[in-house]
């Protein structure tokens, strides 16, 4: 087969595969703090790209001050949705905070049309070039920004995780609550930190997109459950395993596509992520399956 | 005396009252269109079309009252849209979704309460079951494929095309047609590609497309942002086949969100922009009311509307004589093309297709056919 074709057909995989990967991180990394799966965290990547489709196109800001005060808007959302979604519900089984999600998840949705209309936005993109052309190869330059972009949020979160007081912090809370209480770490407030960071995750998810996808209600439903299949393939509660069990299903979808039938390819997502719960239900890079400490 | 006189005049005013509709007594139409969900974008642009019709209508002397029900954008939504308007509202008449699905939906409600429905939902099938309540305003997907096919055998004078299309019951309806009247016009099919609705990104199908050495590629799109989004992949990738898409390609929605990509995108459009007086008069008096350009998609609702308005006009508001009315129409001149029904209820046999060109379609060509 044709070699550029599969080269574009890689770059198209990662870049995709790089937005489910900053889904799957939020959903992980609650899941870990707080023990309860964020079904709203599609939503959360669709809000921050109509808040700026209206900063940038309504209000006429620059790009350099939209992205920043985007990013502080949803830090302030994820807070909010924590207080209300989260909070008053966390001392009952994990049930009834998942219904809360969804909640949250259906009223954002339909919060979004009623303050921004149904018709979909374009968001600008930041590059005025329309194509790149590597040795014959045709790039999306949103996929290689999207790509770069996110490989080096990963690096810094990494850093933030593991060199930080307040990541180990974080870390300390995720692995064991009654220990962490124990060592004075403030509990709530390390949960509430863990929303916000989750929810600025995903406002870089829509941003990125934005441009790629255009704005509307309904943009992050299907890569908020693609998101959650990665987190799923790569071993859920890893944070690892959630960027590589993504990334590994953006490639893998574009290919099968591709070869075997572009009708399946989100049958496909749903397929593998089956296969793997059928087995290896700890995913590629879980914990064993024996419940977290 | 005075007082027989007035008596008789207050009997006669009382006997004239149902038949003539009023100001106090209009006819009602029901809208059934979907304000929320998945389509909620096209609902804006239907009823600006609606509202327009229903205040011509109202200026030349027919009372008509819309009121809007909200289907939802699914097909439960349509036919509890459709109660509520019988029931609640006890309209008229209906004007319709525009989605196949949808139209099926409700067709045996409609059937059974005898309400005249005008509806845009393309699929063949609709007015071949039986219902003799439906009045289809657009041309059928039948007539939309053989323009296609036509042109391009005899304008492009190409022979091998790939299709793209959306695996709902529109694009799969389409895309089967397409492979079903190819070899009428001597086309070969070499591959064909499809994708799930919202889906964003078609580089594996574009390139497979690429691969079978298609020379143009039909799509047989839904979702305005998919049909957009596509344009521009298709752009991006410098493919060497054309686009000739389906009436989603080139509508306002599409091209607003596009951009630069749909330029020079080839598509069958329901109506010739600027190619008639009824076309331009409409497209004014949208511009004076709304202060934004129409959207040819949505004009369907007016002409439906105004057809319907004709008949209540020429017959009053008796549902077996307006329905005989709308089938006995020959060549109206509507907004977007000639109307003539047959017996099924099919009121368009024609389509033309029109080039993007900055940022607006042009028209290529009008091409009439003959239905199945």
């Amino acid at each position: 087969m044709d070699m550029t074709i599969n080269v574009q057909l890689l770059f198209s995989g990662l870049a995709m595969g790089s937005i489910y990967a900053l889904i799957a991180l939020g959903i992980v990394i609650i899941y870990r703090a707080a023990d309860v799966v964020n079904f709203a965290q599609g939503e959360l990547v669709m809000l921050p790209a109509f808040i700026a489709v209206f900063l940038l196109d309504t209000m006429g800001l620059p790009a350099v001050a939209v992205y920043p005060l985007v990013i502080i808007c949803m830090g302030l959302v994820g807070f909010i949705f924590e207080k209300v979604a989260y909070y008053p519900l966390r001392n009952r089984s994990f049930l009834p905070v998942i219904i809360s999600t969804i909640g949250v998840s259906i009223f954002l949705k339909n919060g979004a049309q009623y303050v921004f209309g149904a018709l979909p936005q374009v968001m600008p993109r930041p590059t005025d070039v329309e194509v790149l052309v590597l040795g014959g190869v045709i790039i999306d330059p949103q996929y290689i920004i999207i790509i770069v972009s996110t490989s080096l949020l990963l690096v810094a979160q990494h850093f933030f995780f593991e060199r930080t007081m307040l990541g180990k912090m974080m870390q300390a809370t995720a692995q064991d609550k009654d220990a962490a209480r124990l060592m004075g770490i403030p509990i709530a407030r390390m949960i509430a930190i863990t929303f916000i960071f989750s929810t600025i995750l995903a406002s870089v998810a829509g941003l990125l997109v934005g441009p790629l996808f255009y704005v509307t209600k309904e943009m992050g439903g299907m890569a908020g459950l693609k998101g959650f299949c990665g987190a799923i393939i790569g071993g859920f509660g890893s944070v690892t395993g959630a960027i590589l069990g993504s990334v590994f299903l953006g490639v893998i979808e574009v290919y099968l596509a591709f070869y075997v039938s572009s009708a399946y390819r989100d049958a496909f997502a749903f397929i593998i992520m089956i296969l793997v719960l059928l087995f290896r239900p700890q995913g590629i890079l879980g914990e064993r399956i024996a419940q977290k400490a | 005396m005075f007082k027989s006189v007035f008596q008789i005049f207050v009997m006669a005013a009382a006997l004239c009252l149902p038949l003539s509709a009023t100001a106090a007594n209009p006819v009602l139409v029901g809208m059934n269109t979907p304000v929320t969900g998945a389509s909620a974008g096209e609902a804006v642009y239907f009823t600006k079309a609606a509202k327009l019709a229903e205040k011509h209508a109202n200026d030349a002397g027919v009372n008509i009252k819309l009121i809007i029900q909200d289907n939802q954008s699914t097909n439960p939504g349509a036919l509890q849209a459709l109660n509520k308007s019988i029931e609640q509202d006890k309209v008229f008449a209906v004007l319709g979704p525009i989605k196949s699905t949808q139209v099926l939906a409700i067709s045996d409600r409609v059937k059974q309460a005898e309400i005249p429905t005008l509806i845009g939902g393309t699929n063949v099938n609709l007015t071949h079951q039986g219902n003799p309540w439906f009045f289809r305003c657009r041309p059928d997907d039948s007539i939309v494929v053989h323009v296609m096919l036509k042109y391009i055998r005899e304008d492009m004078k190409l022979n091998k095309i790939g299709v793209l299309h959306d695996a709902d019951a529109f694009g799969t309806g389409g895309a089967d047609l397409v492979a079903r009247l190819a070899p009428q016009y001597g086309l070969t099919l070499v591959k064909r590609e499809k994708y799930t609705t919202k889906d964003k990104d078609y580089t594996a199908q574009l390139l497979s497309l690429k691969a079978a050495g298609t020379e143009v590629m039909i799509h047989y799109g839904t979702n305005v942002e998919d049909v957009a989004v596509c344009q521009r992949q298709f752009r991006q990738l410098g493919l060497p086949y054309k686009y000739l898409g389906s009436p989603s390609s080139a509508v306002n929605d599409t091209l607003s969100l596009a951009g630069k990509a749909a330029e020079g995108v080839l598509a069958v459009a329901d109506a010739i922009p600027d190619g008639t007086r009824e076309y331009r008069d409409y497209a004014q008096a949208y511009m004076k009311e709304y202060g934004e350009e129409m959207d040819a998609w949505a004009a369907w609702n007016y002409d439906a509307l105004m057809i319907l308005a004709k008949a209540i006009k020429e017959v009053g508001p008796d549902r077996a004589k307006v329905r005989k009315a709308i089938l006995g129409l020959r060549d109206y001149q509507g907004v977007l093309g000639t109307y003539s029904f047959t017996d099924n209820g099919d009121g368009r046999h024609s389509a033309c297709i029109v080039e993007v060109k900055n940022g607006h379609p042009v028209l290529k060509k009008v091409v009439t056919v003959s239905a199945e």
